[in-house]
């Protein structure tokens, strides 16, 4: 597939283009050197010139948010022919990826930790007066440890790029394959307003947005589903049902799981004036007691699902195979031997102990 | 200082100046406003090209270290030769920290200031920089209330081999070795300038040995920090060895960090045992949970002052991860509390117990 630019391309005497690193709907994103500066950087560049005076404009409000958990903005470039969006580059995946190619969900208390972060980048966007419009998983992008420990929102106000394609996508999804793809991506985290009535939008529909990340992150599901369905289950403005895997969790995550599917369904409320602020919702996660002890994987050795409900985690970085509990297990099947897992290790007789432990993709890399 | 100058080259044309900031030792910083991306950006100049390889090395920190709080370089100006002559850089409205205006007014607020501070220099340590020049007036909190350390000017690059005649840092924040020519400058100095931040944020006042030049000097006793400021816990020794005169007594900038962290959250945790039919919660300091599950013995444990769960009294066979529970041991982070002697096999109690406490984000 064609591409716009190659690697040794160098843009505006400054940025050379060493590899194309992803896509969204609108634009190409290659990571690039700052050969003035000497680091990397992210050069996103837009597919079509239609949207040139938006993404002047997307760039322009990127800019003026500056926040550890918002993607920093480091240069606008428009040499006459094409325009050039440089920004912070991340060593590491969006949050869709993490999810669809790592994870399947995360446990209550790394779920917890991005709901935070992003509550608190959300709140200098909209300090900014900006709408992100557009919040998604793959909008999101980690730093690539188990810890997630850099979480950064980026690709602002594309979504007003988007517009037009926005109705395309609606009006064709009686034929789901004409559909713009990354339309129905966004779907699911699309408030019922601006899925409704375009023009009525305000900050509350990215807090709704955050909600349905947090509840797709806690479970591995969409709280509407997806596609065709997810429109009308949206619209119909009800609350989410309570996923199968919420229905039975031992009393180590209750709590924490109860305090995140408060936070969730506040969030995801019909009515944009019930939603709390950004501000209001870092406020509450200021006070959500979760751990951050650090995370090692590891691999399922063995596991007594009959008598015992525990088993023991072997770990590269670890000699001693590590004790675990089914209970500390967060995931949607049983652990089973063999099965790659992510955990966070303390201290115990005759061995270390692992809690929580999360389930991972066995072909999963970070 | 403010006013007077005049940019002393041709800005290129993005670039449109609005007004002065501050003159420096080396040159002075503009305001200008970015046309490209419609922001205010702050341009930081040399008097003389003969400092030229100060800026370069300051370009060159900059892109070395990933940190939330140093401010952020977004570009660079070349003089005809291809020397660099100005910086373009990210501008933070409002006064630097030595301003009273700025001065954080609860505890709360600044043992916050102070772990950021500590954030900072931690991230310029582990890529390997140097700073040498912390002090107030180098620092700025931004509208997110995210703190930034600027002028990486005379950070050493090398931090192994780190020599050099005289030295550049701050009186009063400066540390003792840096008044011994050929000074071997180590990350220890910077952190001796966070444990001077650390009285004078805290404790609103600079010991009196401090001030003497060089610092130290007299040989005048230092009162620990802990006579001045209530309740710092284990901090307060770290801060006392942070001023140390010896370098190599000082804690790490890591170390300082995780410290403050504790201290910010002590009061903040929760502890929760896993019963099996509830779940029992200890949050509040001071409060005692006792278990008592017959026949095999008690457990009492405190949320202790320094925020620590400790056990105050344990009575018959009790284990925490295995081993045998004694009075005065911290239960670990997360772990399984054991009723029952080893003999006793499945009849045996098991309560988890974890503790999470909230993220300090910025």
């Amino acid at each position: 597939m064609s591409r716009i630019l190659t690697r040794g391309d160098l843009i505006a005497d400054r940025y050379r283009v060493e590899t194309f690193i992803g896509q969204g709907g609108m634009q190409e994103v290659y990571r690039a050197v700052d050969t003035s500066l000497g680091r990397h950087v992210a050069l996103k560049v837009p597919k079509n010139d239609s949207g040139k005076k938006r993404f002047a404009r997307s760039a322009a409000m990127s800019a003026r948010v500056t926040h550890p958990n918002v993607a920093k903005t480091y240069d606008y470039v428009d040499d006459g022919q094409r325009q050039f969006l440089v920004e912070e580059f991340i060593d590491g995946h969006d949050l869709r990826h993490m999810l669809e190619e790592v994870f399947y969900c995360l446990d209550p208390h790394l779920a917890a930790h991005v709901l935070h972060h992003l509550a608190k980048g959300l709140e200098a966007v909209h300090r900014e007066k900006v709408i992100h419009r557009d919040l998604k998983p793959s909008n999101i992008m980690l730093s690539g440890d188990e810890d997630l420990a850099s979480l950064k929102i980026t690709d602002f106000g594309i979504a007003k790029m988007a517009e037009a394609e926005i109705g395309e996508g609606v009006k064709s999804f009686q034929d789901e394959t004409l559909a713009s793809r990354t339309v129905v991506g966004a779907i699911p985290y699309m408030a019922p307003e601006v899925l409704s009535n375009r023009d009525d939008v305000s900050t509350s529909a990215d807090v709704w947005s955050l909600g349905a990340i947090a509840f797709y992150l806690l479970t591995g599901e969409k709280p509407f589903g997806d596609g065709v369905q997810a429109v009308q289950k949206i619209l119909a403005r009800k609350p989410p049902d309570r996923p199968a895997m919420l229905a039975k969790v031992t009393s180590q995550f209750r709590q924490l799981v109860d305090e995140l599917w408060d936070l969730m369904m506040q969030c995801l409320a019909a009515d944009p004036n019930e939603r709390p602020t950004a501000s209001e919702l870092v406020a509450k996660c200021n006070r959500l007691c979760y751990s951050r002890a650090p995370r090692v994987r590891g691999c399922v050795e063995s596991y007594r699902p009959k008598k015992g409900k525990y088993g023991f985690i072997t770990s590269d970085a670890h000699g001693d195979p590590t004790f675990f509990h089914a209970d500390s297990f967060w995931g949607h099947t049983s652990p089973e031997p063999n099965q790659h897992v992510c955990f966070a290790r303390f201290p115990g007789t005759p061995r270390a102990r692992a809690h929580p432990v999360l389930l991972m993709r066995n072909a999963g890399t970070i | 200082m403010k006013g007077g100058s005049t940019l002393p080259f041709a800005l290129p044309s993005r670039y449109q100046y609005q007004s002065e900031v501050l003159r420096g030792g080396q040159g002075d910083v503009f305001i200008c406003r970015d046309k490209s991306l419609d922001r205010l950006v702050a341009i930081k100049t040399l008097r003389d090209t003969k400092d030229a390889p100060a800026l370069a090395r300051e370009i060159d920190a900059r892109a070395k270290i990933k940190s939330k709080h140093v401010a952020e370089v977004y570009d660079r100006i070349v003089d005809v030769r291809g020397r660099p002559i100005a910086i373009v850089m990210e501008y933070v409205p409002g006064e630097s920290l030595d301003h009273p205006s700025v001065r954080p007014a609860t505890r709360e607020a600044t043992l916050l200031l102070l772990y950021q501070i500590a954030c900072g220099i931690e991230d310029i340590h582990e890529a390997g920089v140097i700073h040498r020049d912390i002090k107030p007036l180098n620092m700025k909190v931004d509208g997110s209330g995210v703190l930034k350390i600027f002028d990486l000017g005379i950070a050493n690059i090398d931090a192994s081999s780190a020599t050099t005649v005289g030295g550049a840092g701050t009186f009063a924040f400066r540390a003792p070795e840096l008044y011994n020519p050929p000074v071997r400058v180590t990350p220890a100095a910077d952190v001796y300038a966070l444990g001077v931040m650390a009285w004078w944020l805290l404790a609103n006042n600079i010991p009196a040995p401090l001030l003497e030049l060089p610092p130290q000097s007299s040989g005048k006793p230092i009162p620990s920090i802990a006579n001045a400021v209530d309740s710092l816990n284990d901090l307060a020794d770290l801060i006392d060895r942070a001023i140390c005169i010896d370098p190599v007594r000082r804690p790490s900038s890591g170390e300082l960090r995780a410290c403050i962290a504790r201290l910010i959250n002590h009061s903040q945790r929760r502890g929760v045992f896993s019963l099996v039919d509830r779940v029992h919660e200890l949050a509040q300091i001071g409060v005692t949970t006792r278990l008592e599950i017959q026949p095999y013995g008690t457990l009492r444990v405190v949320y202790a002052r320094d925020g620590r769960f400790t056990i105050r009294e344990v009575s018959g066979d009790v284990f925490v991860n295995n081993t045998r529970a004694t009075v005065g041991a911290e239960l670990p982070d997360s772990c399984v509390l054991t009723f029952g002697p080893e003999s006793a096999r499945a009849a045996r109690i098991f309560i988890p117990f974890d503790v999470s406490q909230p993220e300090i984000v910025l």
